[in-house]
């Protein structure tokens, strides 16, 4: 199914940092704009946080395509 | 997950700095990762796969896949006595440095010169390695081998068999460079006489050659069936983007967490 499990295994830890500090700094804002207050480091922190979720997707991705070429 | 941030203003700024130039690093390398060579690789495997079947006889010059039987006049001897047709040994010597184990191969042997190619009663001059082409051994010693498709012929003549002691043909073989500095392993790879193979080759002038650099690959000779090189062929790109993505997580999961300290953290 995948080239490697290990690429899964790593997508995961991957994903699992990115979605900590995608919610952290959501959660954050969310209570900084309650409060009146703008918060564009926690902005600058989810967008860093999507980047490396893709980063992770890609490579699981890519892990699938290539098997699913090869065989 | 958050680390201690740094104490000085300078410091925070320093940090911040150094690790966006390390995520600016790892984002380029999964650039490159795609690019030249997840991109490229994925096209020429979808090629491979795609290659025409041909038998001995068929006019074609592109790149083809063979099945069939390879032969030699003579009967060959690897050094621990295994009749074969083709066969490469080396030795390795495997000694300590510092906390880790390390390897060095001393010594190479092999012989793989007149071959023919047989299907049926049909044979033809096997020389997909014989004008100056470099070869690929794939040796799966490792879980993530990885071997390129071009320029050079990729070779999987099954799992490699592995003894001690050295055997005496081959301590004949390389006397003179047999200094060990740890323990010696012999191994081989061979293939015996009337092992099936599939190659995939290019015919021109009478012989089964090696592809120009505009084939997928330069060339394959591979025991019975061609999966575990299109496995090491696979991991090639993927290595590359396995990297990135290792470089990229630890650079900025450190960098967020930074800035996540530095911004006041959960209040």
């Amino acid at each position: 199914m995948f080239l490697s499990w290990l690429d899964l295994l790593l997508g995961f830890v991957v994903w699992w940092v990115g979605l900590h500090f995608f919610a952290h700094a959501h959660q954050r804002r969310s209570q900084r704009l309650r409060c009146g207050e703008r918060d564009r480091i926690a902005l600058i922190i989810m967008w860093l946080s999507a980047v490396l979720v893709t980063t992770g997707l890609l490579l699981v991705l890519a892990s699938l395509t290539l098997q699913w070429i090869i065989h | 997950m958050a680390a201690s941030a740094p104490s000085s203003p300078a410091g925070n700024v320093l940090s911040v700095m150094f690790l966006t130039a390390c995520t600016l690093g790892g984002l380029l390398l999964l650039e490159l990762g795609i690019w030249y060579e997840l991109r490229p690789y994925a096209i020429a495997l979808w090629q491979l796969q795609h290659l025409p079947e041909r038998q001995i006889g068929d006019d074609f010059s592109g790149p083809a896949v063979l099945h069939g039987h390879l032969e030699t006049t003579a009967l060959r001897r690897s050094p621990s006595g295994t009749p074969s047709v083709v066969y490469y040994a080396w030795v390795e010597d495997h000694y300590r440095s510092g906390r880790s184990t390390s390897v060095r191969v001393l010594c190479n042997v092999g012989e793989d010169e007149d071959l023919t190619f047989r299907q049926g009663r049909r044979t033809l001059p096997f020389a997909l390695f014989h004008h100056d082409e470099h070869i690929e051994l794939l040796k799966r010693d490792g879980y993530l081998d990885s071997l390129r498709m071009q320029p050079k012929v990729a070779i999987d003549l099954g799992p490699v068999v592995s003894q001690k002691p050295v055997p005496e043909e081959m301590q004949k073989r390389c006397n003179s460079v047999l200094y060990p500095r740890g323990t010696l392993h012999y191994k081989e790879t061979r293939l015996q006489p009337g092992e099936p193979v599939t190659i995939i080759a290019c015919q021109q002038a009478g012989e089964l050659r090696s592809c120009p650099g505009t084939s997928p690959v330069a060339g394959v000779l591979a025991k019975s069936s061609t999966a575990r090189l299109r496995q090491a062929f696979a991991q090639t790109p993927l290595n590359w983007l396995r990297g990135g993505t290792v470089v990229l997580a630890l650079a900025l999961g450190y960098l967020l967490s930074v800035l996540y300290k530095l911004s006041g953290g959960d209040k």
